[in-house]
């Protein structure tokens, strides 16, 4: 019992036969050397088998709903106009574009959200002004995001592969939680909240793949390389709060936050002077109530708010 | 001795990975003065050498009563008295036959914030690691994916297994005693990644 190892250094040996048996190819005298170790105490037998358990895929549990599911029955919109359009309108086929195109359209308007349960059981969180077109066949599961956020929970399926197209990425995913932005005058943005996914420039073939890892975020500008980044956990929350209907905050300036307020109502939020536009705000907030919010601003930073029909102006 | 299939790694990391913290937990309430590490390899050695598992209806009674077994025979070696009432799996819900859904959903909670847990890893190794593990490429295809290495991809799987052992055995994330993160590599490491097609 004198050369007993403890129980941390067998620990550290069946990670390393696990890793270097799950490469596969082990060369004979390694082989000698594993199963000589494997065979000199149960421990090392028990703890290779834990490590090896940790090393087998995951079979992922079914993307959970984040938000409670939309109480309204599934819309479909009619859009492009035309004259097909209107006519199928007219004969009451409210569900044109499936009909016409293959394809589902949602929508969401100014400071509306929805969650959208999908024939495959994937989930998609739709943020305020925004639009996607799904179209799903039998290989892949294609969605378009015309404009505005979306958050994707994607049920996995190996064989059809979830791809999310905008104008400037393809985002590929098999199993995990992205979301994606596509905002007026913003590079197209991908944010990874679990597992990965690829993101790609759409319509070149031999394009370079970016892997985007959970917890980070690409950025893919109309003139320049997709790039990805790591993003602190707690960042990850912020900018998904929108799918209970918060705006979250941590150091933005009131300029960067008026902004952003402006995505989910028609009132706009006015700052005339540079050094109170300049003010860094934290905080949570109701998103579709900008005059709450302009009033805890005016609260905490001894500023005046006057609200008018669409415009609330902060100042000294 | 043969080393487990891996239809039963897949098993144990289905039905016995998800229980281990709290038959840790438990048998650590015991105050037995046994190296608890000790226990719980065994059991995962008794519940891989196992001629067939199809028999266990109840996965995490089932691991817990070999917990406790070996438990008692290291008592009866170290002539220290058992103190071990079986009753006592009440107490934490082992005796029940299925997980409360409180369980289930915890476990679902507990996957999530082992995600979260790989983040303490370089981004390199993490990524690595997610490819295998969550996309279920082989160590090989990991390698060309990300233009490394294939030992670097071995190590790394070492180095994961190793560091979520490690989060298991200390009771899950939600402790604070995970090691800070090493700064091994740059973060930008990964953002460099690309790969051909």
């Amino acid at each position: 019992m004198t050369t007993r190892l403890s129980s941390e250094q067998i620990y550290d040996e069946a990670a390393y036969w696990a890793a270097r048996v799950d490469a596969g190819d082990l060369p004979a005298d390694d082989q000698a050397v594993f199963e000589q170790w494997l065979a000199a105490d149960t421990r090392h037998y028990g703890a290779y088998a834990q490590a090896c358990a940790l090393l087998t895929p995951i079979r992922k549990p079914a993307p959970m709903r984040l938000v409670e599911p939309t109480r309204r029955p599934r819309r479909h919109f009619l859009i492009g106009g035309g004259i097909a359009a209107t006519l199928l309108a007219a004969m009451g086929i409210r569900n044109y574009s499936k009909w016409f195109l293959g394809e589902d359209r949602y929508r969401t308007q100014i400071g509306e959200m929805k969650v959208i349960p999908l024939s495959d059981g994937s989930v998609v969180t739709l943020n305020t002004n925004s639009e996607i077109a799904v179209r799903y066949t039998p290989s892949q599961r294609l969605i378009e995001l015309v404009h505005g956020e979306a958050l994707f929970d994607v049920a996995k399926n190996k064989l059809r592969p979830f791809i999310v197209q905008t104008g400037t990425a393809l985002v590929r995913a098999v199993g995990t939680s992205f979301s994606v932005k596509v905002l007026p005058d913003q590079p197209v943005q991908v944010l990874v909240r679990e597992g990965i996914v690829e993101v790609k420039r759409p319509g070149v073939p031999v394009a370079p793949v970016v892997l985007v890892a959970m917890n980070s975020r690409a950025i893919a500008p109309q003139d320049a390389p997709i790039t990805a980044k790591p993003v602190e956990t707690s960042e990850v929350g912020r900018e998904l709060a929108w799918r209970v209907g918060r705006l979250a905050f941590h150091g933005e300036t009131l300029a960067q936050a008026a902004a952003e307020f402006s995505r989910y109502s028609d009132a706009r939020i006015q700052i005339d002077d540079p050094d109170v536009a300049r003010q860094k705000v934290t905080g949570l907030f109701v998103s579709t109530d900008p005059v709450g919010f302009a009033n805890a601003v005016a609260v905490s930073f001894d500023l005046h708010t006057e609200i008018s029909d669409s415009q609330i102006r902060i100042t000294r | 001795m043969k080393p487990p299939s891996s239809a039963r790694a897949m098993w144990l990391a289905e039905h016995i990975v998800p229980h281990e913290r709290d038959i840790r937990l438990w048998l650590s309430r015991r105050a037995l003065d046994l190296e608890i590490d000790d226990i719980i390899q065994e059991m995962y050695a008794r519940l891989a050498s196992l001629d067939s598992v199809e028999d266990v209806r109840n996965p995490r009674q089932y691991a817990a009563q070999t917990a406790v077994s070996i438990a008692l025979n290291m008592t009866r070696h170290a002539r220290v008295v058992p103190m071990i009432p079986l009753g006592d799996f009440e107490e934490i819900g082992l005796a029940s036959p299925e997980p409360s859904p409180e369980h289930a959903l915890n476990s679902q909670h507990e996957l999530r914030e082992l995600e979260r847990s790989l983040q303490e890893l370089p981004p390199l190794c993490r990524t690595a690691f997610l490819l295998r593990r969550v996309e279920n490429l082989s160590q090989k295809e990991v390698a060309e994916k990300l233009g490394i290495s294939v030992k670097t991809v071995e190590k790394y799987m070492t180095q994961s297994v190793r560091f979520l052992i490690r989060t298991y055995g200390r009771g899950g994330m939600s402790g604070s005693q995970v090691s800070k993160k090493k700064e091994g590599e740059h973060s930008a490491d990964r953002d460099r990644t690309k790969l051909h097609k």
